[in-house]
């Protein structure tokens, strides 16, 4: 457990939009393990196996909430739309994971796992239910977005401080 | 292999890894030893992962999660029949058993559905209707004069962390012969149902102290308090419920 819960919860933290979520999807993914763990047979599937089943949660969620719309906005996510560092220097983690959340979620999830490296390919595919062949492209598609929203946003920090400079 | 093709497979490329050791990623490499824009760009993404990968590393788990996640883990399981030795008398004995259970279910057709059934049925079906809200309504007094307009009765209470939530209004459902208010909450910007119903229909009703279940996504916590039980349902009622347990502004009654 100690090995997995926190990639988990990064993964979950990616995923959802919100600490409580995440939180939530980790704790529901184990306990989902503990109904079933008598079901796996091979120790070595039980980190993918997890993964899976937080994925799966996280999208039946989402079906839920496209069902019952809420009007929900994460503020912490909004109030780090300046603050991104340069993409050479991404160093704070809040402003990572929220770069990553405002990516479209094919993308997201499999840049998650990426950036994670707790999987290879052939586990993120299984993972994600999809072939190999679409989580190399959705990774490479998803890194471009992501480069794309940091230039973006460099431009609009280096046009705040210009206009800060002027005053 | 050219550099459009190269910069698409090292784009997934994880330097570290067993990518580099991986076939696939050889020739796209070789290249961008020898193509200087190739290289650059190969830099600029590898610094642009490991920045990722560093800022996702530091993200740390709530501290309690871990002991959250331990504590609902210590469940006492078993052994499944199936995996037991019987002795011939353990044998009999469990023929026995089933025999007299058999019978038990043939005399005992019906068996009077518990808070559990409850709660799930109601879980599900509060968020089924679309639109679930019959009687729209802006406060806790309104909706307690709608539902006295339906002879649904009233005297029950919120607690304070739901009683100053917005209110969106109410609705009566049918359960089994009973009618059963349901109020709908948007509380700490979660959509929240609260099921209220006659606490004697549910002699195992949880006593005073939550108790909590999930049914599909649907999470509930349940208490009761006088004469009624509650159970309230939503896609995060658990962080919703801890939020204010810890901010004191749930009361649990009793």
């Amino acid at each position: 457990m100690t090995s997995c819960y926190e990639p988990l919860y990064r993964f979950a933290l990616g995923l959802s939009r919100s600490e409580a979520d995440a939180a939530d999807l980790t704790q529901r993914a184990f306990e989902r393990f503990g109904e079933k763990s008598g079901a796996l047979r091979d120790p070595s599937k039980v980190k993918t196996w997890l993964f899976t089943t937080l994925y799966r949660d996280f999208l039946q969620q989402r079906r839920h909430a496209t069902r019952f719309p809420q009007s929900e906005i994460d503020e912490s996510i909004e109030s780090t739309v300046v603050e991104l560092p340069k993409a050479d220097v991404m160093a704070d983690a809040n402003a990572a994971v929220a770069a990553l959340r405002r990516l479209e979620e094919p993308f997201r999830s499999a840049l998650i796992l990426f950036y994670l490296q707790e999987h290879s390919y052939r586990d993120i595919a299984e993972i994600l239910d999809v072939p190999i062949g679409t989580v190399m492209s959705r990774i490479s598609r998803g890194k471009e977005m992501l480069r794309e929203q940091l230039v973006s946003n460099d431009s609009k920090v280096a046009a705040v401080s210009a206009g800060r400079g002027a005053v | 292999m050219n550099k459009q093709q190269a910069r698409e497979i090292l784009s997934v490329y994880r330097p570290g890894t067993e990518d580099e050791h991986d076939p696939m990623f050889a020739e796209a490499l070789a290249l961008a030893r020898t193509d200087r824009e190739l290289k650059t760009w190969l830099e600029e993404s590898t610094n642009l992962d490991r920045g990722m990968r560093a800022a996702l590393a530091r993200v740390d788990a709530p501290i309690d999660l871990r002991e959250i996640i331990l504590a609902g883990r210590k469940i006492i399981r078993p052994t499944p029949w199936w995996n037991r030795r019987l002795s011939g008398q353990q044998l009999a004995a469990a023929a026995a058993v089933i025999l007299v259970a058999a019978l038990s279910a043939l005399w005992f057709n019906y068996q009077p559905p518990g808070f559990a059934d409850f709660r799930r049925e109601i879980a599900d079906s509060s968020w089924g209707p679309s639109p679930h809200v019959e009687m729209p309504a802006a406060s806790l007094g309104e909706v307690k004069r709608l539902l006295a307009a339906q002879h649904v009765a009233t005297n029950f209470s919120v607690p304070p962390a739901l009683a100053s939530s917005d209110i969106h209004g109410c609705s009566v459902m049918h359960w089994r012969g009973h009618e059963v208010p349901v109020i709908c909450f948007h509380a700490d910007k979660q959509h929240l149902h609260l099921v209220v119903v006659d606490r004697s229909l549910f002699p195992d009703a949880p006593v005073v102290m939550p108790q909590t279940d999930q049914w599909s996504s649907w999470r509930t916590a349940s208490w009761t308090q006088d004469d009624y039980a509650y159970v309230l349902t939503g896609l995060k009622t658990m962080s919703f419920v801890k939020k204010f347990r810890k901010s004191r502004r749930w009361d649990w009654g009793g």
